[in-house]
């Protein structure tokens, strides 16, 4: 199972907002949560059950962030990355800053909807099934946030003139 | 409902394309997946020597972790861990690994207050059926002395299975109840990994070892100090456990 879902934890976590620096701890905590609740866990339901754990660990995470960013508020300032330069290409390491700086800039409800939808490539059914709202609302809130996406994302472009891929 | 294309397919740009590349491409690393099998107590057996098929190994490991929740006292070798697997992940972060069997795990250890029942408490909102109280898990049963010592390299980050294999060696011999054995284990991988990735786990297994042993002043110092530095960690409970803290 470790073996299997490992990844899909791990990413679930990142995506969701765990910070690089806790992924380790909240990777750990995850799996032993299901050892935890082992005899709970249907056979087909693993996964699932991962993730809704993982998504309760990001949100704690998230909140610790954000009562040191409060405690810390010089911090706030020293996370604006500078911004791209004409020609530069975008690496990994750059990428996954950027979308970091995008997915925290959405709110909760759209950036889990939009993770789960656009990077894990859940269906509708297992998202409404996993956050355990309608299919409709999964629906609404995927819209609302792929336009919140592709808005920040261009403004990220537009303000850099940034030749980015080549 | 018909559900929509996904961006990634038709991006609007390639910074677009990017970020959701790496959205999609991020893996845990090898060092995570260690420590991962660590905190459960668990150690992976490679394919070649322990044939399973996925279900099979999946099964395994639902029985393994099983152990783990209910406390069950579980005596035996593993057999030969074959560190080659978990090198050839240590590297680098796999989309799809091959199936692993898992066996476990729990030997007598001090569990007062464990890892398990701290990740329920702080972090695991419960849901609809009671949870089940669990021991630590603790020191895997891999036959002592079969994982084979770190071998000085010439490369600057040693394999992540050499660290492995060394902590294993310590974490049999505390299993065994040889916490002597266990810190010069210790020692060993102190010397051999003076930069050692896995040197948090190994100064928890450290403190159990010298609480063991009867050094409990010792053990209780190093316990508040790794406390102080790490209050967050997911081993934290152990470590107050061992001192009793």
């Amino acid at each position: 199972m470790v073996d299997r879902y490992l990844d899909f934890v791990a990413r679930v976590l990142r995506n969701a907002g765990t910070p690089e620096a806790e992924l380790d701890d909240d990777v750990q905590r995850t799996f032993i949560a299901v050892s935890n609740r082992l005899d709970d866990v249907r056979p087909d339901a693993e996964k699932s059950f991962l993730l809704q754990t993982a998504l309760r660990m990001a949100a704690h995470a998230r909140r610790t962030l954000a009562r040191r960013r409060e405690v810390h508020d010089s911090d706030a300032q020293l996370r604006i990355q500078a911004p791209l330069q004409p020609e530069q290409a975008l690496d990994q390491k750059r990428a996954r800053e950027l979308l970091d700086e995008v997915l925290e800039q959405m709110t909760v409800e759209l950036r889990t909807v939009f993770v789960l939808y656009e990077l894990e490539e859940l269906s509708m059914t297992e998202i409404a099934a996993a956050l355990r709202i309608p299919q409709g609302t999964v629906a609404s809130r995927l819209r609302r946030a792929r336009a919140d996406f592709r808005d920040r994302v261009r403004a990220l472009s537009g303000s850099t003139h940034a030749e980015v891929g080549s | 409902m018909s559900e929509p294309t996904r961006l990634l397919e038709t991006p609007e740009s390639e910074l677009e394309r990017a970020l959701l590349d790496a959205g999609r491409s991020y893996a845990a690393s090898g060092s995570t997946r260690a420590k991962t099998m660590l905190a459960l107590g668990l150690t992976a057996v490679a394919p070649s020597i322990a044939p399973a098929t996925t279900a099979a190994g999946d099964s395994l490991m639902k029985a393994a972790l099983a152990k783990v929740a209910i406390g069950v006292l579980v005596v035996g070798a593993v057999g030969i861990p074959v560190w080659r697997y978990l090198d050839h992940n240590a590297s680098s972060a796999p989309v799809a690994r091959a199936p692993v069997a898992v066996q476990a795990v729990p030997a007598a250890a001090p569990a007062a207050e464990t890892a398990q029942a701290k990740v329920a408490s702080a972090e695991i909102a419960p849901t609809e059926t009671p949870r089940v109280e669990s021991t630590e898990p603790a020191p895997s049963t891999v036959a002592r002395n079969a994982a084979p010592r770190a071998e000085s390299k010439p490369t600057s980050a040693p394999p992540l299975t050499a660290e492995l294999a060394a902590l294993d060696t310590a974490r049999t011999a505390l299993g065994h109840s040889d916490p002597a054995g266990a810190l010069a284990a210790l020692d060993s991988y102190a010397h051999d990994f003076p930069r050692g990735r896995l040197k948090i786990e190994a100064e928890v297994l450290r403190i159990g070892a010298l609480a063991k042993s009867g050094q409990t002043e010792a053990a209780r110092k190093r316990a508040e100090a790794f406390l102080r530095l790490h209050p967050d960690s997911v081993l934290a409970s152990r470590v107050r456990s061992y001192v009793g803290l």
